[in-house]
This record gives structure tokens, C-alpha cells and sequence, in this order.
């Protein structure tokens, strides 16, 4: 039998070649998150190669451990030990991140064999592990433990302490959670954006038993998951992990911006042998080009157009707002980099709010801002504001009728590679739902600042969402929008596109590709989704005698639901709704999402040919 | 009396619940604080072992139930439907629809039927909300006997579904108070030429009244309870659609997102007739009775009634 | 200034009154929540009569403290404080709950003069609360702002997201209580999700605590002048008894949101008489 040292010593050269398949990932797709897989690299390492009981062949194997990746974005991690541990070819690792593959951006358990939970929106593994736990025990299964990796920033997230009570209101033994404490999050250190200390005394006053370890100490690793598996017989156990952000890597150890970048060739190859990899060895996995089945779409209008993504737009307007208005301010949800609100807070950082990754509370202290006289702009991504912290919006913003400025970034399929749980599809529907809401989503950079403006000055609560990937640029700078009015863009009497947000340059496109078939398309920017210009629509449907509506959104509930309700109402036509066809999407570039899921000028194009075809025969209503 | 059908049910989910409990060994209920609402407290007593109380807790409570169905588990989870379909919609966005776990969400007092709670309670958006998920099974059982076979359905499929639940005392419209449907399956109540109404919910009786009245003066229109509202029951809403050549929704929900949207998107896609939307109409609630709030937001029978003539009127003006 | 002493026996007589109030409104309405209207009575009253700067007759004043009722099915607790106080006038809580009333089972803070925050769905309050403070920084005010939460709400996770976000911004004018009548819908909180030892917990998240019994107005005087006398966010964990001064009622769960019929009301008057004789014997 091995020695407690050999073992230590074995999985140590086990978690550096985990570790040097994560950075092969991240490298050959060009996106992923190296900080905080290497961070977590030896807990993983030392639970898929020492303590878990699993069958790669039988990935679904009822007495199997589990194991729930809760900060889902470490995923890379995940994925390099379900490979080498053979649940699938390690040939998908090279596919990151991509459209048809596997390997999402965070971890879709009906894609990839062997994943125990889908995860990506923080704060939601441990409940679902409090809930294995019952399972199991339900089954009256003993043996299997239930391992849950937890972020540190992730504990702002208030879930995790709802969950932390269950678990110990039900006494969880077969509990294990670790908290990969490396003191990092995405805006910078833990103790700055939202501290979390005395976190053991945190997990204690909530009934957990803790250990405190140096979560990149194999030795100490190894005996704490060996005490804690050892003994069911009390309550839960809290690893709290000590670890450093990006270990393994000089020059990514304790920096925030390897968060979420991917490294460059020169980086690679430095990287690969500080892990003790050998450059001039085959590499254990490659890419082919050429297995992507997806092409750049072809732009008829907006080939060689300058794109902006709207929300550096929406970063600017911010910083000119914040100039001129002194009761604007902005509340953050620890993602300013990629909501563009980090230019805002370092100009007036008195009037800027980090409240950490807790968007329930996030809106709640934006209403209660907003209580004051003030005119808060609360900023996260499009699926958290709407999902997460929608009872909140509900009952603490409308309800209230407080004038909270929810504006959300990486709107619909514009996250691409992130991923369905950073994809905001439903969020259009959700929020249309609660009464006052004002929904506003501008289709490029020039109406994304224009309509911030007329935002802030707008009465009540306002959802304005704007993309992550760049938008073809559409309106000249002084162009102006005027909430609840719609945009007519083209006049044409053959069919009426209602477009909204990043779909606008896509019916733009189409009207295009219909003109050059002798087919004249009327095209609508409805960049207010609530209260939709429905006069404007009524009338202009009157005259088409069809409408085709595009949306970066499912299909139901959003632009062709609020469409549907007013044809139905004052104006009976043919109608064809493009967007997402109640179907989750994937990973992949924005590009190639809306060629696969029926949404690019083709899609709209040919969704016109079939209105117009059905409209004979049709009695509707000429004015 | 003998003979007379019984016109009134006591708390028909709650009793489903339990009864699904004794054919379903998998099955297990998970609440938040609220079992004499929710109506678990029946199936808790039959079987306490499959029964867990997370306390006020409802994003967890929805994350323990994806939990507990992924280990295999045939979850019934509930609270008020407000806290369902807002308080915990990332989680029943994320950890139930996107893992397509076995979790059926049930939220009680749905509208305007949690009345005295007043508007902080009503939930107007959840039907709307949650159909805006991609593979979720929503439902709105009109009354005792859909409840019941509602249920059914849900228990009988792998995956996610949400059901707003009758609570207590609860309405039999559909005669000897047993029926038997299909995941997605609407019951055709009246045909008519004139009309046709679609109603959910709480709003099926009042719907048959009106229906009745109107027939009983020669207006010759059909009714359709619609318990399923996604997937919805697209031959159904196009029959009616070419037999009667317009609809009239009834749902106890905003008029946005729910089941008046859902039959609007059906029937400008393929076959556009005027479609006249009961329901509340983009507002927040108050508090009141069900039956002093139907009159208060024209959901009342007699609103049902001139929404009926409005469409057919819609209908000779858009001939004409 | 009137002694301790005296603003003590103030608080007691006018917690009398509100009791009164609480019952005749839940009676009358046939609904409500009398449970846990009556644990936090002396709270509101010390914080209303005493803590407080407020004006009743301008209830918008810029300068006042306020005050959040995040579990809002408290309401009827609050309303009586609030017309006891000459906010409302007290006709207005017979129609507590009734049909198009302002006075809603959960408060909406566009119809009730002096309630800050529509409320009712637990969880939501201590946020905004902090909200609040953080703005009062901004405008250099130096009100305070109050929250009573329940302890069954503090299963809500937003409740310990505000407990970390308040610490982290130093919302030094915030004072929150936790009203521990230990029930809940469900049963005790002990037995449906323990929160003890929640003094530990408060304080894991980095607030200064104190427990006092909720009932003694004295010892809710000392705590909310400690809390006055330090920068906080405080918690003043407050021991109390669901339906206290009812004794059909007291600790037991099943009145948590049961109306009184008439047997059940005539029993609760002549319990608040007696004690009424109690106080003036005092």
C-alpha cells in the first residue's frame, strides 16, 4: 500500500499536468478563466485522483460521489479532470468554449458525461449539493459524500448562507463544501469589493464544522478531506481553502486581470514551463480549424461598418451623466469591467457602490437610494438583474414606483462563448411582466447613449440592456430617440420588420437581401419594448398587411408576444416571430448563434417571404 | 342532496398530492415555511420521511429540489406563486430548467386569489414569466377535477413544469369532478360560431357563465378551459380561430406574457383573427375579495360578456 | 427631559393602546396576523414616542429618521402606531384589510402616510435600509434608519447579502432589531431552520450586539442609546413572545395570521382591560 507521502507526491505531478491542460485550453480557445481554475487545481486534483469513488464508464453510477463545480467559471478544471480521469477523448479540451462542442463556457451537465450539476450563476451549487446530500441519504446510501467547491466572492451571494442553514438544520455528515479563498474577485481583493472575514467564524456560527487549510498544500489538502470524509456522524464540513489566485504561474499569481484572459503565445510558452511542461514535446491535444462547420455571415449593408459594443456606450453616457447630474449614482454587482462602469467609479467614486456578487441585495439598496431623490443605475448582466433579483425589481423597484435605472449588459446571445447561463433570453419577457417597468433596448452605440440620457430623466423604473460583442453602428451621434417611440427606418409596403436591439442591423440586412428580390420590407427600430408605440405599429401593419418581429430573445413572451397582443387586439395579420424557438442556446461566437438558431438576415429574410405568402387569403384590415 | 354533483372540492391539490405520494415512492415535497398554504402539511403527515422544510428560504428551497430531483427524485416544491416565479427565478431558470431537473414548482394563491395579502403577494407575472422558459410546462387547472388531472400529467413526465394550485375550498365546473388529460391538452367545453372564449384558472367559471348568459340570448359561442397553458394546445385555439373567427382570453394574470399573449402569438402566425385579452391590465393589485377585485379589474362575468361582443364587432369591422 | 423612568411607563401605556388597536383591526377584518403584531408593540412604540425624530403632520419631513418594517405582515402593529401617533386618523383601522383599503394585510408606502417602504415579502427590508443610509451619507444628513426584521426572516439569504453589504459600507446611523418571538408559519424556528446561535451570526458578519428582552421598554431605551452613542450598523437581538399580552396567544403558532372571532376578542379586551387597571395601580 502506498505511503500517505507517495500519494501527496503523485497527486502533485497529477495537479501540474491538470493544471498545464487548463492553460492548453484556455490558450487554444482563446477565452476561459485561468485565475481561478489554477486557484482551485489542487482540491479538484486531490478529489478526482485519490478520494472519489466514480466509473468513467458509467458516468451516472448511483453510489458515485458527486461533485458540484459551484463557481462554475472555473470550469477548464472541471473538464482537464473529467478527461484525464477518461469520462470523455481528451481531444474535445482543444474545443473550448465553442459552438457545437461539448465544453461550454460554464459547465452544461446535459452536454458534458460526467458533470453532476450545471453551473455558472454563482451562489447556486451548495443548495443543489444540500439537496444530493438529502438524496442520498433518502436512499438510504451511506457511502457516497457530496463535494461542493465554493467560491470566496461567491459567499456574498446570499443563497450560499440560506443553504448553509438547511445543511445544518439537517445534520449533512455527506457534506463537504471547500471555499477557494484565493482573495480575488472580479473588481479586486475580497477585503475591497466585500469582505469576508471572519469567514470560519462565519461557517461556525452557522453550525458547520471548519477546517482551515492552505488549499495549495497537497499534504494539507489530503488530510483535511480525509478527516472530513472520515467522519459523517456530525454536521457539515466548511473547508476554508487559503489559496492563490492563478498558482503555478508567476506572472498570473494574485492578479485580478487573469481572471478571465487567456494567454498570448509568448505567455503560453512561458506559462507551459514554469508548470514544468516541455515545449518541444507533442502537445496532448490539438485544434483543427477546419472542424468548425460555421463561416463568417455574409453583410450585404454593414460589411465593413465600424461595431461597438453598446455597452462601452452605455460606460461613456455613464461618466457624461455623472458630469452633469449630481444625483446620479452607480451600484455594481463586482463585474465593472465588463458592465462598463469602472471609468464612473474611479471619476466619482463617492457616488459609486460596490455591493459585491449579491444582485438581490444590489437592487434593494438601489431602491432604497432611489427613496432619497437619488437616480441610481444599477449594473450586472442582463440574466442577473432580471432572474436573480426579480422579486426585487418587482416588489422593491415598481412596485414602489422608485426611479431605479436597471442597466444590464451581455443582453441575449451576445455573451456568445460564455455561455447559456451569461445568455440573457428570457430576460425581455420576465421583466415585461411587472407593471410600470419601462424596457428599453437600443441597437447600437449612438441610441444606446442617446436613450441612457433619456433614461435618467424618465419617470419610474427603467430596464435598459445593451450588448457584450460589438454592433454594426447604425445612427449618426445626433440622432434622436424619444422613449416609447418606435423608429421607422425603411418604408415599404410588402411586409413590416419590427426589429429590436442588436436584431435591428440583422432586419436591416434583410430588408437588403429582400429589395435585391424586388420585395419592399418596412423596417421598425422598437427600441422600447414597454410601453410599445403600438399606434405606430397598428398603423404601419395596416398597410404592410404582415409583420415579421426579430429579437435577441426566446419568442414568447418578448417583441412577438407584445406584437402578437396588439395585432390581435386592434390589427389581425399574419405575423412570424424570429428568435430564439423556446430552446436553450450553447457556447459559440455571436456570429455563428444566429446562423445556427435561425435568427441572421437569412432567417429574417425567409420569415418575410412566408408572411408575405400567407397574407393572400387572409381578409385584413386596409385603412 | 342525493343526486346533486358536489360543486365544491376541499383543498384538491393537497389531497392530489398525497395520493400521488402513495403511487410515486420517488417522490419527495420540499417547502418554505408555508405548508398550510402549500397544502404539504397532507402529504407530510402520510409520508414525513419525503417531506423537507427549508424555512423562508425559496432560492434554496428551488436549489435543494434540483438537488434532490438530480439524485433521482420526483420533486413537488411550492410556496405563494409570487415567490416562486420571482424570488427564485434564476435558480428555477438555472438549477431546475436549464438541467431539465424533475422539480414540479407549484405556487398557491396565484392573481388576484391572495386577495387580503394585498399586492405584494399577487402574482401577476408568473405565468408569463416562467413560459419564457425554455422547456417549461406551465399550468393554470380552471378547477377541482383539472387540478386532479393536472397532477396526473406532471407526475407522469420526467422535467420541469410549474402549476398554480387551487387552495381550500376549491370550484367543480367539469361535471362528475374526474377527468383524465394529456401533458398540453385543452378541454373543449361549448363549439360556437359566433365566438370563442379561453379561460384559465379561476376564470373558468366565470367564463361558463358568461357563455351560458350569452348563449341563452342567441349568441352562439365556444368555450375552452385551457389548464395547460405552455405547451398550448395550438389545434385547439386554430379551430376555434376558423370556427368562430375571434377569442376572447380570461386568465387571472396580467394581460401581458400570459395565456392572452400565448393564443395572440398562435393566431397571427397562422391564421389572424382578433383576439380581445381579459385579464389585469399592467397594473399592480390591492387588496380585496376575489370576487369585489374581478369587478374592480373587469374580470368579472360581465366583462367576459362585452369583451365577447367587442371581438365579434372587431371581426365585422375588419370584414368590412 | 422626563426621567427614564416616566419615557418607560409612557412606552408601556401606549403599547397598551396599540394592542387594543391590533385586535379590534384584525377583528373587525377578520384577518390579519396578530402573532407577530404583537411581539415587536414596545419596539415600535419606543422608536415612535421616543426614538425617533419625526413630524406626524409632515410625514415627507427631509430631516427624519425612518423606519422599515421588513416583515410587513406586521403591518397591523405598525398602522396603530402609526394613527396612535397622528399619521393616519384612527377611523382608518377599522378598515384594516377591507375592500379597496389603503390599510392592505401588507403595507404599500404610496397609501399609508408615514410608512417608508412597501414591504410583505420577506427579506427586502435591511437592504434598503442600507440604501437608505448610504444616500444619507451622500446629502451629508445625520437621520437614522431603522429596520425591525423577523427571525424567521432572517432565513432569507438578501438577509445576510445587507448583512455583509451594511458592514462593509460602515452604515454607522443603521439600527436594526430582530424580532425573536421564536414561531413561525411552519412551526418553531428551532425545529423549522435553526438560526441560533444568531447573536454568532451577527457578529461573523461584523455587527455590534446586543440582547435585551423586546418587551422591557427600558432595556429597549438603553440599547437604542447605545446605539444612538456608537457608530453602528447595530443589531439589538430582542427576545419576544408571539401574541404577547393575549394569553390564549402567547408562543403559540397557530396565531400567526388567525383573525379573532367574537368569543376570542371579548376574552382579548378583558386581558388588555385588567392589565390597563394593572398599570394604573403601578
Amino acid at each position: 500500500m502506498e505511503s500517505r507521502q507517495d500519494t501527496v507526491a503523485a497527486l502533485e505531478r497529477k495537479a501540474a499536468l491538470i493544471r498545464r491542460d487548463i492553460l492548453r485550453m484556455i490558450f487554444l480557445s482563446q477565452s476561459g478563466h485561468p485565475g481561478g481554475s489554477f486557484s482551485a487545481a489542487d482540491i479538484v486534483t486531490a478529489l478526482y485522483f485519490h478520494f472519489m469513488r466514480l466509473d468513467p464508464s458509467n458516468p451516472g453510477w448511483p453510489l458515485r460521489d458527486r461533485f458540484i463545480l459551484s463557481k462554475g467559471h472555473a470550469c477548464p478544471l472541471w473538464y482537464a479532470c473529467l478527461a484525464e480521469r477518461g469520462f470523455f477523448p481528451r481531444e474535445h479540451l482543444a474545443y473550448l468554449r465553442e459552438i457545437d462542442g461539448i465544453l461550454q463556457g460554464h459547465p452544461d451537465m446535459r452536454k458534458t458525461p460526467g458533470l453532476d450539476m450545471s453551473t455558472g450563476s454563482l451562489g447556486q451549487g451548495l443548495s443543489a449539493g444540500v439537496g444530493m446530500a438529502l438524496g442520498l441519504r433518502a436512499a438510504g446510501l451511506e457511502e457516497p459524500r457530496v463535494y461542493v467547491v465554493l467560491g470566496d466572492g461567491e459567499c456574498d451571494e446570499g443563497q450560499v448562507w440560506e443553504a448553509a442553514m438547511a445543511a445544518a438544520k439537517f445534520r449533512l455528515g455527506n457534506l463537504i463544501a471547500f471555499i477557494d479563498f484565493n482573495d480575488l474577485q472580479l473588481d479586486g481583493r475580497c477585503r475591497d469589493v466585500m469582505p469576508l472575514e471572519p469567514l470560519a467564524d462565519k461557517w461556525r456560527a452557522f453550525n458547520w464544522r471548519v477546517l482551515e487549510i492552505d488549499g495549495n498544500d497537497m499534504a494539507q489538502v489530503f488530510d483535511a478531506v480525509a478527516g472530513a470524509r472520515g467522519d459523517a456522524g456530525g454536521g457539515p464540513w466548511a473547508v476554508v481553502a487559503r489559496t492563490v489566485k492563478g498558482r503555478g504561474v508567476s506572472f498570473m499569481e494574485n492578479r485580478c486581470e487573469w481572471h478571465g484572459r487567456a494567454p498570448d503565445g509568448d505567455e503560453y510558452g512561458r506559462a507551459l514551463r514554469e508548470l514544468g511542461g516541455d515545449a518541444g514535446a507533442a502537445p496532448r491535444f490539438v485544434r483543427s480549424e477546419a472542424a468548425c462547420r460555421w463561416r463568417t455571415g455574409e453583410r450585404l449593408l454593414f460589411g465593413g461598418a465600424k461595431e461597438i459594443p453598446t455597452r462601452d456606450a452605455y460606460g461613456e453616457a455613464l461618466v457624461e451623466l455623472g458630469r452633469q447630474r449630481p444625483d446620479v449614482v452607480v451600484l455594481e454587482g463586482d463585474i465593472s469591467k465588463s458592465t462598463r462602469t469602472q471609468e464612473f467609479s474611479r471619476r466619482f467614486p463617492a457616488r459609486f457602490y460596490q455591493c459585491g456578487v449579491a444582485e438581490a441585495d444590489m437592487v434593494g439598496i438601489a431602491a432604497g437610494l432611489a427613496t432619497t431623490g437619488l437616480i441610481p443605475f444599477v449594473s450586472t448582466y442582463s440574466v442577473f438583474a432580471s432572474m436573480r433579483a426579480c422579486e426585487q425589481i418587482r416588489t422593491s423597484v415598481a412596485y414602489p414606483r422608485l426611479p431605479v435605472k436597471l442597466a444590464v449588459s451581455h443582453g441575449g446571445l451576445t455573451p456568445g462563448n460564455d455561455g447559456v447561463t451569461h445568455q440573457a433570453t428570457e430576460d425581455l419577457g420576465v421583466v415585461r411582466t411587472i407593471p410600470g417597468m419601462t424596457i428599453v433596448v437600443p441597437a447600437d452605440a449612438a441610441a444606446a447613449k442617446a436613450l441612457v440620457r433619456e433614461a435618467a430623466s424618465h419617470p419610474g423604473p427603467v430596464y435598459l440592456r445593451f450588448t457584450r460583442d460589438p454592433v454594426p453602428v447604425l445612427y449618426g451621434p445626433d440622432e434622436e430617440f424619444r422613449i416609447g417611440r418606435g423608429k421607422v427606418l425603411r418604408k415599404g409596403g410588402d411586409v413590416l420588420l419590427v426589429a429590436i436591439g442588436d436584431m435591428v442591423w440583422v432586419a436591416l440586412e434583410a430588408w437588403e437581401r429582400l429589395r435585391r428580390e424586388g420585395i419592399e420590407a418596412g423596417v421598425i427600430d422598437m427600441h422600447t419594448l414597454k410601453p410599445l408605440d403600438a399606434d405606430l405599429l397598428a398603423a404601419e401593419a395596416g398597410k404592410t398587411g404582415c409583420v415579421v418581429t426579430a429579437e435577441d430573445h426566446q419568442v414568447q413572451c418578448g417583441l412577438g408576444g407584445a406584437v402578437a397582443e396588439v395585432l390581435g387586439d386592434r390589427c389581425p395579420v399574419p405575423l412570424a416571430r424570429v428568435g430564439l424557438a423556446d430552446t436553450f442556446a450553447e457556447s459559440g461566437t455571436y456570429d455563428f448563434l444566429l446562423q445556427k438558431y435561425g435568427m441572421d438576415p437569412a432567417a429574417v429574410a425567409a420569415a418575410a417571404r412566408l408572411v408575405i405568402g400567407r397574407k393572400k387569403g387572409v381578409g385584413h384590415a386596409v385603412p | 342532496m342525493s343526486g346533486e354533483p358536489e360543486r365544491f372540492v376541499d383543498r384538491p391539490f393537497g389531497h392530489a398530492l398525497e395520493r400521488l405520494g402513495r403511487t410515486h415512492p420517488d417522490l419527495v415535497v420540499v417547502d418554505a415555511d408555508l405548508q398550510r398554504a402549500t397544502e404539504t402539511d397532507l402529504f407530510q403527515k402520510s409520508f414525513p420521511d419525503r417531506y423537507f422544510d427549508v424555512g423562508i428560504a425559496e432560492a434554496d428551497m428551488v436549489g435543494i429540489a434540483a438537488g434532490l430531483a438530480l439524485s433521482g427524485k420526483k420533486v413537488f416544491c411550492g410556496t405563494f406563486a409570487t415567490f416562486v416565479s420571482q424570488r427564485a427565478a434564476d435558480q428555477v431558470f438555472v438549477s431546475v430548467a436549464y438541467c431539465r431537473a424533475d422539480v414540479k414548482l407549484v405556487g398557491v394563491e396565484p392573481g388576484l386569489s391572495s386577495g387580503r395579502n394585498g399586492a405584494s403577494h399577487q402574482a401577476l407575472a408568473d405565468l408569463g414569466i416562467l413560459r419564457s422558459f425554455p422547456g417549461m410546462v406551465v399550468c393554470d387547472p380552471g378547477d377541482a377535477a383539472e387540478t386532479g388531472a393536472v397532477m396526473d400529467c406532471l407526475a407522469s413526465f420526467h422535467g420541469p413544469a410549474y402549476m398554480r394550485a387551487p387552495r381550500g375550498r376549491t370550484p367543480v365546473v367539469h361535471e362528475g369532478g374526474r377527468l383524465t388529460l394529456r401533458t398540453g391538452q385543452a378541454v373543449p367545453l361549448r363549439r360556437g360560431k359566433d365566438a370563442a372564449v379561453f379561460a384559465s384558472g379561476i376564470m373558468l367559471p366565470r367564463a361558463l357563465e358568461a357563455v351560458e348568459a350569452l348563449r341563452g340570448r342567441g349568441v352562439d359561442v365556444g368555450l375552452y378551459s385551457m389548464p395547460f397553458i405552455k405547451p398550448l394546445d395550438e389545434e385547439a385555439v386554430l379551430e376555434a380561430a376558423a370556427e368562430a373567427g375571434c377569442i376572447v382570453t380570461a386568465e387571472n394574470h396580467n394581460v401581458l406574457g400570459g395565456l392572452g399573449s400565448a393564443v395572440a402569438e398562435v393566431v397571427t402566425a397562422s391564421r389572424p383573427v382578433p383576439v380581445v385579452r381579459i385579464g389585469i391590465r399592467d397594473v399592480f393589485g390591492q387588496v380585496g375579495d376575489l370576487d369585489w377585485l374581478a369587478r374592480e379589474y373587469s374580470m368579472d362575468t360581465e366583462s367576459i360578456m362585452k369583451a365577447v361582443e367587442a371581438a365579434m364587432k372587431k371581426k365585422i369591422d375588419n370584414r368590412s | 427631559m422626563p426621567s427614564h423612568e416616566e419615557r418607560a411607563r409612557l412606552i408601556r401605556r401606549m403599547s397598551l393602546a396599540v394592542r387594543r388597536d391590533i385586535v379590534e383591526m384584525i377583528h373587525a377584518a377578520g384577518s390579519g396576523h396578530p402573532g407577530g403584531s404583537l411581539s415587536c408593540v414596545e419596539i415600535l412604540v419606543a422608536l415612535y414616542f421616543d426614538a425617533m425624530r419625526i413630524r406626524p403632520e409632515e410625514p415627507g419631513w427631509p430631516q427624519r429618521d425612518r423606519f422599515i418594517l421588513s416583515k410587513g405582515h406586521a403591518a397591523p402593529a405598525l398602522y396603530a402606531v402609526l394613527a396612535e401617533r397622528g399619521f393616519l386618523p384612527r377611523g382608518d383601522l377599522l378598515r384594516f384589510s377591507a375592500n379597496g383599503s389603503r390599510l392592505q394585510k401588507h403595507i404599500d408606502m404610496h397609501q399609508v402616510p408615514g410608512a417608508e417602504l412597501s414591504t410583505g415579502s420577506l427579506g427586502q427590508g435591511l437592504s434598503v435600509a442600507v440604501g437608505m443610509c448610504l444616500a444619507d451619507r451622500i446629502d451629508s444628513k445625520d437621520r437614522r434608519v431603522f429596520v425591525l426584521l423577523g427571525d424567521g426572516e432572517s432565513q432569507e439569504g438578501q438577509v445576510w447579502e445587507a448583512a455583509m453589504a451594511a458592514a462593509h459600507f460602515g452604515t454607522e446611523r443603521l439600527t436594526a432589531f430582530l424580532d425573536c418571538n421564536k414561531c413561525q408559519v411552519d412551526g418553531y424556528v428551532r425545529d423549522v431552520c435553526d438560526i441560533d446561535p444568531v447573536e454568532d451570526k451577527w457578529r461573523g458578519f461584523r455587527w455590534k450586539v446586543r440582547r435585551i428582552d423586546g418587551h422591557d421598554p427600558a432595556a429597549i431605551l438603553d440599547a437604542l442609546e447605545t446605539a444612538r452613542s456608537c457608530p453602528g450598523p447595530h443589531m439589538i437581538v430582542a427576545d419576544t413572545v408571539k401574541g404577547k399580552g393575549i394569553s390564549f396567544m402567547e408562543n403559540r403558532v397557530e396565531w400567526h395570521a388567525s383573525p379573532l372571532n367574537g368569543e376570542q376578542y371579548g376574552q382579548a379586551v378583558l386581558e388588555l382591560d385588567a392589565e390597563e387597571r394593572r398599570l394604573a395601580n403601578s
